[in-house]
């Protein structure tokens, strides 16, 4: 057993006996807190798996420094597979939806017609299939790595047409599935609310996320090319990011509808509104300025501190999406959210390492320097 | 970047690029500002000429902020000022609304300024200098790498420099512009 792994499973340990205690003592809370946390975790892992898959699609010859690092991220997915499980238990306590009889009577209705999509039974069918797609498309990527590193290393022709072909295919269902767990897990908090962006928003959040915990956990024996390549993306994804935030912003803003607002009107006012302004300025602004300069791009340790501050935005973000579902009135922090981060990163930082094994993060032909831009 | 021409100048004509890094590292830097032609942008000579980096970026930041200020700004004085309109109890001054045009301004911005500023930084309008001259200098565009220094008055040195230029694989050199 690594190191890496038994801390994670001593985190996921503590964490799971204070949910367990949360859960006898404010159940609503600690399994909101606990979607929470599995989303801002989920959302960077599949954020791994599509990256992976975008530079086998793309050929990629620059991501060949970071494949070791994306794949080992990705090896958590059966990991977050298991850890779904407290959310398709708790369904009832976490979504106003699946208890109508509870919600005000104005929204009463809409959430009646939607009763054909947002139902226990089938909320818990589809769950399984995301979790499926996932997972199934997450193995299959990282053995076809594996064989591709096998031979590359018994010098046989090269595989990367095969990996592009499973790779397009994959983007396809895990974009999907990422698009309507985001609905499912996330927008339907907020039953009678719909933005049909939200998936993409989601989707943006976690590669974001996931390209700054690249950087953070990047080896050091990555030379300027490398680093400015997940530079660049970091940029790239943070404007992104703040593009598709400010369409679903500016689209329900100037329509001014009652039923599209309400979602805004509890995460835009008071300490919500102070979280939502922190996000914009520490996931956009802040990077945005510092990401402009070619050599702040090149330096390593440079990048590692933004990517922690990105990493605490996104952390930050995903908060201001779940939680005022259940704390419309303003931030309600709880020991519970800790507890909940501590629970599934610990629980995906120990499935990730487990399967990782000895195996370097730092890829071979890095180490001695043969790959280029 | 090209430096204002005083005086003559030391072509010399390399095959490989290699050959002409290593003639720009065995002049060393004690024959002025070197100046290269290479078809293609070759990242090792900005380090070993000491180069800083250009300053269009700057120039194309500072367009940018005109653009976006100017773009914010026609937008506030036309809808607030000049023809304020009641959209449905939206206020005047909408934020939100604003920032689209205000992104492309600063766009606009970015983009002219950046044309504009590299023609000037080139030496625009400037359309002919002495190298133009020398025969096959077209080349530099094609497949030959090209190296300029300063040529020096001291016949001495003069020497010197030529023969280290051969020395380092020159296929030719070749004095031009001056009296």
């Amino acid at each position: 057993m690594t190191r890496t792994m038994s801390v994670g499973l001593g985190a996921a340990i503590v964490g799971a006996i204070l949910m367990l205690v949360g859960v006898i003592l404010e159940p609503r809370q600690a399994l909101t807190s606990y979607l929470f946390a599995y989303a801002t975790v989920l959302t960077i892992v599949l954020g791994a798996l599509i990256l992976v898959m975008l530079s086998y699609v793309s050929g990629a010859a620059w991501f060949t420094a970071f494949s070791d690092l994306a794949l080992a991220i990705v090896g958590a997915l059966p990991a977050l597979a298991v850890l779904a499980l407290p959310i398709l238990i708790g369904v009832k306590k976490i979504y106003p939806w699946a208890t109508i009889a509870t919600l005000p009577v104005e929204t009463r209705g809409v959430v009646e017609r939607k009763e054909a999509w947002l139902n226990v039974p089938f909320f818990v069918v589809r769950a399984l299939i995301y979790l499926a797609v996932w997972t199934i498309v997450g193995e299959l990527v990282r053995r076809r790595w594996f064989d591709m590193e096998r031979a590359r290393a018994a010098e046989s022709s090269d595989l990367r047409p095969r990996a592009s072909g499973l790779s397009a295919g994959g983007l396809i269902v895990v974009g999907l599935a990422l698009t309507f767990a985001s609905f499912d897990w996330l927008m339907s908090l907020d039953p009678a609310w719909y933005s049909t962006v939200y998936g993409v928003y989601v989707f943006a959040g976690g590669f974001l996320a996931m390209l700054a915990l690249v950087a953070v956990m990047a080896p050091r024996s990555i030379g300027p090319e490398q680093t400015s390549a997940i530079g660049k993306l970091l940029l790239t994804f943070s404007i992104f990011w703040a593009y598709i935030a400010f369409s679903q912003y500016l689209i329900i803003w100037i329509a001014d509808v009652p039923s599209e607002v309400t979602w805004y009107l509890s995460r835009a006012r008071g300490s919500w509104g102070v979280i939502a302004i922190v996000v914009a300025i520490g996931r956009f602004v802040i990077p945005f300025v510092l990401l402009l300069s070619r050599a702040r791009k090149r330096n390593a340790r440079a990048l590692a501190a933004i990517g922690a501050l990105l990493l605490a935005m996104h952390v930050l973000d995903v908060y201001w999406l779940v939680m005022p579902a259940l704390h419309p009135a303003g931030v309600q922090p709880s020991w519970l959210d800790a507890a909940a981060l501590l629970a599934v990163t610990g629980g995906a930082v120990a499935g990730a390492a487990w399967r990782q094994g000895r195996r370097p993060l730092a890829h071979v032909s890095t180490r001695s320097g043969e790959v280029a831009s | 970047m090209r430096r204002e021409s005083h005086g003559p100048e030391l072509l010399a004509e390399f095959g490989t690029v290699d050959a002409m890094l290593h003639a720009i590292d065995a002049l060393g830097d004690s024959y002025g500002e070197i100046e290269t032609y290479t078809p293609y942008d070759v990242p090792d000579v900005d380090g070993r000429l000491g180069l800083r980096p250009s300053r269009i970026g700057w120039i194309a930041a500072f367009g940018g902020l005109c653009g976006m200020v100017t773009a914010y700004g026609i937008q506030w004085w036309a809808d607030v000022h000049a023809y304020p309109l009641n959209v449905g109890g939206r206020p005047l001054h909408a934020a939100p609304a604003f920032l689209l045009v205000t992104f492309e301004g600063t766009v606009l911005g970015a983009a002219l300024a950046t044309f504009i500023g590299l023609l000037l930084l080139l030496g625009f309008p400037k359309l002919w200098a002495p190298v133009d001259e020398v025969e096959g200098f077209d080349r530099a565009a094609i497949d030959r790498f090209w190296i300029a220094i300063p040529a020096l008055a001291n016949e001495n040195d003069r020497e010197r420099a030529d023969a280290l230029l051969h020395e380092a694989g020159a296929l030719r050199t070749v004095v031009v512009g001056g009296a």
